[in-house]
């Protein structure tokens, strides 16, 4: 329960985050923030497969509902949904099953931080910015270069703020 | 049990991914017209890649029948002209698709043929082998040798999609030269080579073997463009109308060569 709590809690801070600092912050035609892939990727190995999809598939319709283009944010979710747990075995191969349901965001250092976040990120944005654009081409890439390196300092903003001082209480 | 089963693999966590991806998928395709037309786009032209090469495969066969259909043509050309020869009356000859030739001024013919067809659907359509690029443009007429045969319905640079006048959606305003009064072809029921001709009045005398035109007042066709001819009429007193059928010229199944009817522009002065 106390899980639950938690997740739903950043959740709720991404939400608020996005609709809030997101369009103060962007910086027009050069980098959009969305640290609200963090999500995703705080939540728990130890849940049951399915009841880890349907979180991450109802934050994405909750976003997709609050910010266009619909149905993107969840399209894109979902694949990093599916692809956290290939890369943490990628990152650790020795990992033993039972130290990857205890896998926590929040007690990662910052060299192991940002070796999981920030592909994660990209891989992201990939999807997200090709699929809204439609388009390959120079300008693309560097706003999506531009937009995964923006969106992971807010990352770590919020990690070194929010998660990591939520472990330390706990 | 094996309903439990079922349901637990329905509800396995790869195959609820997927499911939950299409909904977000469709959703995305739903609200945003760009990828909605893009996707259209990218299948069409995959879809005249795909039917292109089949019909550069298929091009020895088809030249093969044109060449039978040709020689075929040939000798009846020659039987008719024999016949002029010896007739000594005036002969009748035929004019294929063009019941009135004033339109011959306003508009030119873009040959085309067909390299992909439906049959079996109600919504039947042909890929033809001449795009924009060929001057093509959708709304166009497209016509035979023996009349009527559908409207182009959009166009890449190389092919169009062209609807059938046997899709339930394709309607040619038509008249009966005969009695100079105008209706409706529409294709109600899954026949083949047969259309509806609807709004004629139950007041006008019809009978079997009179000929079916293309109307004036079309936005796509020109006047005097052969369709059929009435195969049989059944009155409908409930709506005052006639109930109909006409057996096309046009023989879906083997429609030979396609003419688009492409509008002249008027020339300045």
């Amino acid at each position: 329960m106390k899980s639950v709590l938690k997740v739903a809690g950043i959740g709720a801070l991404l939400i608020a985050f996005q609709a809030i600092l997101a369009p103060l912050t962007l910086i027009p035609s050069l980098a959009i923030p969305m640290p609200y892939v963090l999500f995703w990727l705080t939540l728990p190995f130890s849940w049951e497969g399915r009841l880890s999809l349907m979180a991450a598939f109802i934050y994405g319709i909750i976003l997709d509902i609050f910010f266009p283009p619909h149905g993107l944010q969840t399209l894109c979710g979902l694949w990093v949904w599916a692809v956290r747990r290939l890369w943490l075995r990628i990152l650790n191969p020795q990992l033993s099953p039972d130290s990857e349901k205890a896998f926590s965001l929040s007690s990662l250092e910052r060299g192991e931080f940002f070796a999981y976040v920030f592909p994660l990120t990209a891989w992201h944005h990939l999807w997200y910015l090709f699929l809204a654009r439609w388009t390959i081409d120079g300008n693309g890439l560097i706003y999506f270069t531009l937009s995964t390196i923006y969106t992971f300092v807010w990352e770590w903003i919020i990690f070194e703020l929010v998660l990591r001082t939520t472990n330390a209480r706990a | 049990m094996r309903i439990t089963s079922w349901l637990q693999l329905l509800l396995s966590a790869p195959l609820l991914w997927t499911v939950l991806q299409v909904i977000a998928f469709y959703t995305y395709v739903y609200y945003t017209p760009v990828a909605g037309s893009t996707i259209k786009r990218w299948t069409m032209q995959l879809t005249s890649a795909f039917h292109e090469l089949f019909y550069q495969v298929r091009r020895p066969w088809i030249a093969l029948s044109e060449l039978e259909r040709v020689h075929k043509l040939n000798s009846e050309l020659m039987e008719a002209l024999y016949l002029i020869a010896c007739s000594e009356g005036p002969v009748s000859l035929p004019f294929g698709a063009l019941g009135d030739l004033d339109f011959l001024s306003s508009y030119h013919f873009i040959p085309a043929e067909i390299t992909y067809q439906t049959f079996h659907f109600r919504e039947n359509y042909a890929i033809l082998n001449k795009g924009s690029r060929d001057g093509v443009a959708p709304g166009m007429g497209v016509i035979s040798d023996r009349g009527v045969v559908g409207v182009i319905a959009d166009t890449t640079a190389t092919h169009s999609v062209m609807l059938s006048i046997f899709h339930k959606e394709v309607h040619v305003a038509a008249y009966l030269p005969q009695q100079q009064v105008l209706g409706i072809t529409s294709w109600r029921e899954p026949t083949l080579n047969r259309l509806t001709l609807e709004y004629i009045p139950l007041y006008v005398p019809l009978s079997v073997g009179d000929e079916v035109w293309t109307a004036a007042n079309s936005l796509i066709f020109p006047k005097g463009v052969k369709i059929g001819r009435v195969k049989q009429a059944r009155m409908d007193l409930a709506r005052g109308f006639y109930n109909i059928e006409i057996a096309t010229y046009l023989d879906w199944h083997a429609p030979g060569p396609l003419y688009i009817l492409a509008p002249r522009m008027p020339r300045r002065s």
